[in-house]
């Protein structure tokens, strides 16, 4: 069935060798080879049979047989000489000897015939037995009955003595009995021989067909096992071969490897698969590429909030720390105020009476004295107290930290708030030089940016090692206003200038700690929608420069 | 129609026995009646030399070649030729002669009704009384 469906038009297409499977593929080609083996060995088995029979017919029929004639052939005519030798036997004793030795040639022939007549009847029912061979040994036992006859007569003959009449008997019809059936004999000995001879050549004719066909077959079979083996190669190992190569392709790395095999047996579905696979990792992989990009393109983020974040709790810390302060600035400028005005009243009042003394006291130069120093006293209390008043409103501007003031500030006011806050740390080391142009108020949080204007004075002061001197310098330029804060401190390393407004840096040593001053003093200009900017060289000093716009 | 199958049955009967039945013969004296294959072949192989009434077994055989003999000796298993081998041995080594070959069937007659202790074989036909039949042979 499977042959028909196979030779069906329809199902040529699907049936094509290369698209069985494996197992079946395998088990066509060494069945071919099999049954091919399995053949050849049937045939030579067969051929073997009908060699050996040939053989057996020659061993087991033809010369057996021809032996056992020959040996008949030979018994009788020793029978014969015996017989005419008998009769010229003189001594009894040598006659008894004679007859002896005839009786067990008779024996032997017999035992001939016995032979004979066995091999002749396992000849005939074999079909190997011929009717001249028949007829043959039928005439020569009637021949030999008949010469036996005769041996009857002629032994009495010799026994009565009655020689020459024994010889003439035997020498007469017996002569010629015995003639014509050692003839029989002789002659079945040719047909043997030649039945024998045809035996062997027919014999050695199935050897040579068979060697030649086995030959043949055997190279035949070489042939076609490296056909089927190349085919094998072919169908299974190559595509195996390149489905190696490939798996280790694809594990070094390499995902653009494909496979080009179209059979449809278990190795081009494994081929297909493989193929499917690698497309599969091809996507996997180019996904992964792009998660990675978004979680770096995150993780950037990420850094930036956390960075905002940082920021936003300093400014935030700061922010309560200012506030803190600011409130403390305002209690303490409170309860100073009171005991100022105290000051200032009193010192007022030392004053006039210091006049009213003097007046009175025109006369008394001891007194004079006494009293000009006690009026030079009541204005160092006056001047102090003033200075004290105004310190404490520089602290009051400054602690003006309200975010919802915002509003028209004239900046050269809130720079003298800062130069007043900063005082102490002048001393008389550092100068400070004032460039003031007209500049118009600019609207604005006056706390924050006197916070940016402290800082850069802080800074200024810091860089300056022993004495120096501090430029301020305002114009107006663009609708802007800028500031300048120079110094002539050690300054700042080129390096260092793209960081120095970075959330944490720090130049060094610092009286308050607000190491991220600058970072909220660009901040804080960035929020007013202004620049920040610095230029430094390294031990002639820095400028810092603050663009603000008026509106 | 039956007259016509009787002398068909007839004619068929004795024409099978004329051509396919020898009697074994003996003198009247012997003292069996009947005799088998191997007793016989004994006789006149001369295995067996006496009648157990002490008579001896006097064999004899017919001269002339035709179905009576050939009958006979296929009856016994042996050719003519192979049993005068016999005889032939038993002549050399002195334990006996041969026995007689009677020229003709009728001859065969005489003599074994004038021998006590004679056995010999004919056609079926030319058997008398003054023989016993021990045996036909290819009686069907």
């Amino acid at each position: 069935m499977f042959f028909v469906r196979c030779f069906s038009n329809q199902r040529v297409q699907k049936m094509k060798f290369k698209n069985l499977n494996l197992r079946t593929k395998q088990i066509i080609g060494f069945g071919i080879i099999l049954a091919i083996m399995a053949g050849d060995h049937m045939f030579s088995i067969r051929n073997m049979a009908a060699l050996k029979s040939e053989l057996d017919e020659v061993s087991k029929s033809w010369l057996p047989r021809a032996v056992a004639i020959s040996d008949i052939n030979i018994n009788t005519a020793k029978l014969r000489s015996n017989q005419l030798q008998h009769v010229f036997d003189t001594s009894d004793e040598v006659k008894l000897k004679q007859r002896i030795t005839m009786a067990e040639l008779i024996t032997q022939i017999e035992t001939n015939r016995d032979t004979y007549e066995q091999l002749k009847k396992e000849s005939e029912e074999k079909g190997l037995y011929s009717e001249e061979e028949g007829n043959l040994y039928a005439d020569f036992d009637e021949k030999w009955e008949d010469y036996q006859d005769f041996s009857f007569e002629f032994f009495p003959l010799i026994w009565e003595r009655r020689n020459r009449e024994a010889v003439e008997l035997l020498n007469g019809s017996a002569k010629e009995l015995y003639n014509e059936f050692s003839n029989d004999l002789v002659r079945l000995v040719a047909v043997n021989q030649r039945d024998s001879f045809e035996a062997a050549a027919r014999a050695e004719i199935t050897f040579n067909s068979t060697y030649t066909i086995m030959t043949i077959v055997f190279g035949g079979t070489i042939l076609l096992s490296i056909f089927i083996a190349l085919g094998l190669v072919r169908f299974i190992t190559v595509p195996v071969r390149q489905l190696e190569q490939a798996a280790g392709e694809v594990a070094k790395g390499d995902l653009e490897v494909q496979l080009h095999i179209n059979s449809k047996d278990e190795i081009g579905r494994l081929a297909r698969s493989f193929n499917q696979m690698t497309i599969s990792l091809r996507n996997a992989k180019q996904k992964m590429q792009r998660q990675a990009q978004t979680l770096r393109a995150q993780n950037k983020q990420l850094e930036k909030a956390m960075r905002e974040l940082r920021e936003t709790q300093e400014q935030l810390l700061m922010k309560e720390k200012m506030a803190s302060l600011g409130d403390l600035v305002a209690g303490v400028a409170h309860e100073i105020n009171n005991p100022i005005g105290a000051v200032n009243a009193s010192a007022d009042v030392v004053r006039r009476c210091a006049d009213k003394i003097e007046s009175e006291a025109r006369k008394n130069q001891q007194l004079q004295k006494t009293t000009k120093i006690l009026k030079e006293s009541a204005g160092v209390i006056l001047t102090a107290g003033n200075r004290i008043a105004a310190i404490v409103k520089s602290l009051k501007n400054f602690a003006r930290l309200d975010e919802s003031e915002y509003q028209k500030t004239d900046i050269h006011e809130g720079i003298e708030s800062s130069l007043i806050l900063m005082e102490n740390e002048f001393q008389n080391r550092i100068s400070v030089v004032r460039d003031y142009h007209d500049i118009p108020e600019i609207v604005c949080y006056p706390g924050q940016l006197n916070q940016v204007f402290l800082s850069l004075l802080k800074n200024a002061t810091n860089a300056i090692e022993g004495s120096g001197r501090i430029s301020i310098k305002t114009t107006t330029e663009n609708g802007h206003v800028r500031v300048e804060i120079s110094d002539t401190g050690k300054g700042i390393p080129r390096r260092k200038l793209g960081k120095i407004f970075d959330f944490g840096f720090s130049t060094g040593d610092s009286r308050v700690k607000m190491s991220s001053g600058l970072s909220t003093a660009y901040n804080i200009v960035q929020k007013h929608h202004g620049e920040i900017k610095v230029d430094s060289e390294v031990g002639k000093g820095t400028t810092f420069s603050i663009v603000l716009p008026i509106k | 129609m039956k007259i016509v199958i009787v002398t068909l049955l007839f004619l068929f009967s004795w024409a099978e026995a004329s051509f396919s039945q020898v009697a074994v013969i003996a003198h009247k004296s012997v003292p069996v009646d009947t005799i088998n294959k191997s007793e016989l072949l004994d006789f006149y192989t001369a295995d067996i030399k006496k009648w157990i009434n002490g008579d001896r077994v006097i064999v004899n055989d017919l001269k002339p070649k035709g179905e009576v003999k050939k009958i006979f000796y296929k009856f016994l298993g042996k050719t003519p030729s192979r049993m005068k081998s016999i005889w032939l041995k038993s002549m050399l080594s002195g334990e006996g002669d041969p026995p007689e070959a009677m020229k003709s069937e009728e001859e065969m007659l005489q003599k074994i009704a004038a021998t006590p202790g004679a056995i010999g074989f004919l056609s079926h036909t030319k058997v008398n009384n003054n023989v016993k039949t021990l045996i036909v042979i290819g009686k069907k």
